[in-house]
């Protein structure tokens, strides 16, 4: 009830994360810690129980925009060599201009360990521990474009309009940490094509969209917009909460 | 649920309140949070900032840059005073990019601008605590309370009419005694010495009636008290003209 009306409530939420931070000490904004639990409670991105009861504990996810070839590296393609510079009809694909024909990888192949997992000569020490790898090698695409591909990756569509997988993820099983938003879509060097629709939230609430960080500016203050005050220090800083939570009470 | 449920105002009952804090018998209005575009533009006016222009494009220097010269949105340039609006005129007025290359993307998309790629049929109410560093630390922010400061302290000679007349402009109603002592308390506290470049007790105080709920919020009564002001405002106005 009380985080309902404007943003003003809001700062009941910067008091929780705060106060979780223990930057906030419990008597020196009472009427703020007081809040906190209800705040946690009935916050967008409370954690929420899946359907079912989930195995991994953890998931990164490295979209390597760019990367090196699949045929290079874990999915040994023998029919590549036999085919090596010829055109057969399947690979005629009107949508890409002319090319020499097929290319064989110019790595070799070796199977590795108990798995018996192909892997090229490009990762002698991951090859090593191959066996503690799931590779997946069944998926296809029907989109030989890169852009379109990115979105097809990402979405599951080549439309971009589309929520992304990471803002499913948030609207879905939201985060256990509360002093960071759900999703942060890290781009080291800035932004690729096609560009923020690929962390995007579409019809989902807005909360759930990526956090765009181009991590290679590492200073906080530089990398999150308003997250510092020129003029005022956080000691001002609480008087004003204190006396924004006073004015909200009197108006609820 | 009959017709006279609909045309509740959103006015406070302690009795009720006791009962069903969360009004779900809808014992009242629920007060509803007004979208980004109405609360800027209400800020912008309150400060007495508003440009009144109507229609034309909008007023961003950006888009008049070739395209290939535009910046990306981690090193878009910041204008100073207006940042983010790119204009002082009404938010509708903001140059909206269905690619996030202005500023005002950012904020607008913060406070829930639906995502202009695709047809939205209803605008999500999220609140996350970027909302609330943009109202405690924004150069917008800040803008519109040393704005709205210095119209009060020019206009007025004591901080009990300047206080009636900031209570006038930001909620269209004079502040109740609780009200008048919480605020004459944090504005006569003595300024901390801080090694930041500092605003005044004042200008500190109208940067949170700017953030309040009552601000942030629409509630029947003071919309028709803003018109009731309004219209006292100009029969002020045509005393002094006259």
């Amino acid at each position: 009830m009380l985080r309902r009306p404007g943003f003003g409530a809001g700062s009941l939420e910067l008091a929780t994360v705060l106060a979780d931070d223990g930057v906030l000490a419990p008597n020196s904004a009472s009427a703020a810690g007081q809040q906190t639990a209800a705040a946690v409670a009935s916050s967008p991105l409370a954690p929420k129980n899946a359907h079912f009861e989930p195995r991994a504990k953890r998931l990164i996810y490295l979209h390597m925009n760019g990367g090196p070839s699949q045929v290079n590296t874990f999915d040994y393609k023998p029919a590549l060599e036999k085919y090596d510079g010829q055109r057969p009809p399947e690979a005629e694909l009107k949508t890409l201009s002319k090319t020499a024909g097929l290319l064989k990888s110019s790595f070799t192949f070796k199977q590795w360990g108990e798995s018996g997992l192909w892997v090229s000569d490009l990762f002698p020490h991951t090859a090593r521990c191959i066996v503690d790898i799931c590779l997946i090698k069944s998926m296809v695409t029907d989109v030989p474009e890169h852009a379109a591909g990115l979105l097809l990756m990402n979405l599951g569509t080549i439309q971009s309009n589309r929520p992304s997988l990471g803002a499913w993820l948030g609207y879905g099983l939201e985060t256990e940490n509360q002093n960071l938003p759900s999703y942060l879509a890290l781009c080291p060097n800035g932004e690729s094509r096609p560009g923020p629709n690929l962390w995007g939230h579409s019809f989902l609430p807005g909360i759930y969209s990526g956090c765009y960080e181009d991590t290679f500016n590492m200073d906080a203050k530089k990398a999150f917009q308003d997250f510092d005050n020129r003029y005022l220090s956080l000691a001002e800083q609480y008087q004003q909460l204190d006396l924004l939570i006073g004015m909200n009470q009197l108006h609820l | 649920m009959l017709s006279a449920t609909y045309s509740l105002s959103s006015d406070m009952d302690n009795g009720n309140f006791l009962v069903d804090g969360d009004n779900k018998l809808l014992w009242r209005m629920n007060r509803r949070r007004l979208e980004i575009e109405p609360w800027q533009d209400a800020a912008l006016a309150t400060s007495g900032r508003r440009d009144k222009k109507m229609g034309g494009p909008p007023a961003d220097p950006l888009r008049t840059a070739p395209r290939e010269e535009l910046p990306s949105r981690q090193k878009h340039t910041k204008p100073e005073d207006n940042f983010p609006l790119a204009c002082n005129r009404r938010t509708i007025y903001t140059p909206i990019s269905r690619d996030g290359r202005f500023a005002s993307d950012d904020v607008l998309r913060l406070f829930d601008f639906p995502d202009p790629r695709i047809s939205s049929g209803k605008r999500n109410v999220t609140t996350v605590s970027q909302q609330h560093l943009f109202a405690l630390n924004s150069n917008f922010m800040i803008e519109r309370a040393k704005d709205l400061a210095l119209r009060l302290l020019t206009e007025f000679d004591n901080d009990e009419t300047r206080l009636d007349d900031a209570f006038s402009l930001a909620f269209g109603r004079p502040p109740t005694a609780v009200e008048q002592e919480l605020a004459l308390e944090f504005i006569h506290a003595p300024t901390l010495q801080t090694p930041r470049l500092g605003l005044s007790r004042w200008e500190q105080y109208v940067q949170v009636l700017l953030s309040s709920n009552e601000f942030c919020t629409s509630s029947d009564r003071s919309a028709v008290q803003s018109v009731v002001t309004q219209i006292k405002h100009c029969c002020n106005l045509r005393v002094l003209i006259s």
